[in-house]
């Protein structure tokens, strides 16, 4: 049988996010599709969501792809936005492109250096400094923070 | 200049003020009203303009008034909704500049006369998102702002957004708060004025500008 001629494939887009959490490890793609599922169905209901078809179709360390039907991609950026917690842990779904393809949604990918002899500290996104260890009482710091201890 | 009208930065939050700039930048906010008993806040930092802000709760009458007379000079003065005549005094009142705690507000807190008077008086109306963030909250917060929404298109006063949070993680970037705007039924052209709508709200216009004359 031949495979279904494009024209004819139902039309999807996928939405690019970042994850950022205080996570120990990052989250499993089965857990990322059940927070958006879940989110889908509080904020749409079943229907609205079984219309959206959302899917999580890729993930790799904070970045993950959803996939979701044309003409619905306000909703399934609405749907990430809602999120707040993800494995039991504080988490933001951030969007950062809607694309056609995913390749399209990849490429949108911005990997960040770090200079992992300046200052000692943990990883995090957006070239910030978290979770440093040390005297300070405040978990959350950045490099003009630490300068000024 | 996209604002958000309402951040908490405490001295016990987990994140220090300048984190929470910096996440507000990454998010692309360009000016925060910073509300909260931090007093390490710098007045600009990323990119981000810093605006203090005071909350005040629902109050007696004279209570109320000489609350709003103490808020320091240059601060953004908001004002917790409550009961219908406490709203029509807190948006008639000189020097409150917003009305907050909308998804709190009981049947007929905020009526067409209310709208008429905030117009009047260019007294903004907050749209808190940290509500809808909320699962418990978020029902009630998206029919009221949906209501508030309705009287907005018919009197056009002044609408902001905020986050209303004290975390890192409660920032939304420009799409995300769209999408979210796009529950209670906002446009994007709409959400657009709200970001920018502290503006219309601090530096309202005036009916006669004076304009330097530029020198050739």
């Amino acid at each position: 049988m031949r495979p279904l001629p494009p024209t004819l494939r139902e039309n999807r887009r996928y939405l690019l996010v970042k994850i950022t959490g205080e996570f120990a490890e990052m989250p499993q793609q089965v857990e990322i599709y059940h927070a958006i599922r879940d989110a889908a169905s509080e904020l749409f209901g079943d229907a609205g969501s079984a219309q959206m078809h959302i899917a999580v179709v890729w993930s790799e360390n904070e970045h993950a792809i959803i996939r979701c039907s044309r003409g619905w991609e306000q909703q399934t950026i609405a749907c990430a936005a809602v999120i707040t917690r993800l494995c039991g842990v504080p988490a933001v779904f951030r969007t950062v492109a809607v694309s056609g393809t995913v390749h399209g949604a990849k490429n949108h990918i911005k990997n960040t250096t770090w200079d992992r002899n300046s200052l000692a500290g943990y990883q995090c996104s957006g070239k910030k400094i978290d979770s440093l260890k040390g005297s300070n009482t405040q978990e959350y710091l950045t490099r003009d923070d630490i300068l000024k201890e | 200049m996209i604002t958000d009208a309402c951040i908490f930065v405490n001295q016990d939050n987990a994140a220090t003020p300048r984190r929470m700039l910096l996440t507000a930048k990454s998010c692309g906010i360009s000016r925060v009203v910073v509300c909260g008993n931090a007093v390490d806040v710098p007045a600009s930092y990323a990119g981000v303009t810093v605006l203090r802000g005071k909350v005040i709760a629902k109050q007696n009458g004279r209570q109320f008034l000489d609350a709003v007379r103490k808020v320091p000079a240059g601060s953004v003065v908001m004002v917790n909704a409550g009961e219908n005549s406490f709203n029509r005094t807190a948006v008639t009142t000189k020097g409150v500049h917003l009305l907050t705690g909308i998804a709190d507000l009981p049947k007929g807190g905020f009526d067409h006369i209310i709208a008429k008077m905030a117009a009047d008086h260019n007294t903004g109306v907050v749209f808190d998102l940290s509500r809808i963030l909320n699962q418990k909250s978020r029902r009630t917060a998206l029919s009221k702002y949906a209501e508030i929404l309705h009287l907005q298109r018919k009197y056009h006063f002044p609408l902001v957004i905020a986050s209303g949070t004290d975390t890192i993680f409660g920032f939304r970037n420009k799409t995300e708060i769209t999408a979210l705007c796009s529950l209670f039924g906002m446009t994007k052209a709409e959400v657009a004025a709200a970001q920018n709508g502290l503006d219309a709200v601090l530096n309202p216009q005036q009916l006669v500008t004076i304009i330097k004359k530029e020198e050739a």
